[in-house]
């Protein structure tokens, strides 16, 4: 959906028209449960979060001011649920941040990945992304499947831009590292899961 | 890869895929509709309310009534009327002038019934609902 379309639904709904927040709902319920699930961890608890977060979106609908995208807006009260049903969440997002870059390891400038099958590394990098601690995963989540600013992270999830940066920094580094482990031979490969859903997430 | 962790390079593709298409978990059947059905039943519903204006149109309708009923009865019988009424009066009363009366009387109800209609449309705020079906 476009912008212009978005917010152009987003003041049909503020003026009480229930069909273009169902067309919102329609557009944004997936990425909304998925905030949930990977929070949460259940579906049952997925499914009573994100039905409460579009409700409390369209009860506050009328005071949205259109200074953020309608969104990084919504987004932000899935995490909030979440973080309400899970407390250790937001401990963990606001640790992320901690030591800074100092215990980060160095990058490494090989490219050991070359002769690999292109789906056989995605699946494994899938499941170690399921692996992450839920902070993590949720910062990846945001920026690479919504392609969400750093800024619109740091709002939605309530942390600072430094912690965002960081918190992206070490899940890319989690990940470059157990891609090499994986390339040596050090994880067998017959315990890689294959996540839900296929490859274009569809 | 740059110092906070995003793809400059091929090395990186890989990762860089991984991370990109990452699957996201279907929604489960019927997540749109209970939220929408929540949501209508969040939403205040407009409900049959007596207020102010409404009672003045109901007694501006029963006094026009009233008064177009008297009016029947009286008009017949004006000439008479007037001529038992003059001896009392300091002033004889004409009938053209007593017409005239009745004229200003119904025509300022007449007003009076107008600017009740105009207010009642634009001063009583109405709630903006509709309700559509949801999007498949």
């Amino acid at each position: 959906m476009e912008q212009g379309q978005e917010q152009g639904l987003v003041r049909q709904a503020q003026a009480g028209d229930t069909g273009a927040f169902a067309s919102l709902v329609a557009e944004h319920q997936r990425f909304c449960y998925n905030l949930a699930f990977q929070s949460l961890g259940d579906t049952r608890e997925a499914e009573d979060v994100t039905q409460e977060a579009f409700l409390r979106a369209w009860l506050a609908l009328p005071r949205f001011r259109h200074q953020a995208r309608f969104r990084t807006w919504l987004y932000r009260i899935v995490t909030n649920l979440c973080c309400t049903h899970l407390p250790r969440l937001r401990r963990d997002l606001e640790a992320l941040g901690e030591d800074g870059l100092a215990e980060l390891p160095a990058e490494s400038s090989g490219n050991p990945l070359a002769d690999l099958q292109v789906q056989e590394r995605r699946a494994f990098l899938h499941s170690q992304i399921e692996r992450m601690p839920e902070s993590q995963r949720l910062i990846v989540l945001l920026r690479y499947r919504e392609e969400l600013s750093y800024e619109e992270i740091a709002d939605v999830l309530d942390i600072p831009l430094g912690t965002v940066k960081i918190g992206l920094f070490r899940a890319r580094q989690r990940l470059r590292a157990a891609l090499l482990e994986y390339e040596n031979g050090h994880l067998p490969m017959l315990g890689v899961a294959q996540p839900a859903g296929d490859w274009n997430g569809r | 890869m740059d110092r906070w962790g995003e793809p400059q390079s091929g090395e990186t593709d890989v990762i860089a895929d991984a991370v990109r298409t990452y699957p996201l978990t279907p929604v489960p059947p019927g997540l749109a509709s209970a939220i929408m059905s929540r949501i209508q039943s969040a939403t205040p519903q407009a409900r049959f309310e007596l207020k102010w204006i409404d009672l003045a149109l109901a007694l501006f309708g029963a006094s026009m009534t009233a008064l177009a009923w008297l009016l029947w009865q009286w008009l017949p019988n004006w000439p008479a009327w007037a001529n038992a009424l003059a001896p009392n009066a300091l002033v004889p009363l004409d009938p053209v002038d007593i017409a005239f009366g009745a004229i200003g009387i119904v025509g300022g109800l007449l007003v009076l019934g107008v600017c009740l209609v105009i207010a009642l449309v634009l001063l009583v705020p109405r709630p903006v609902i509709r309700l559509e079906p949801i999007p498949r």
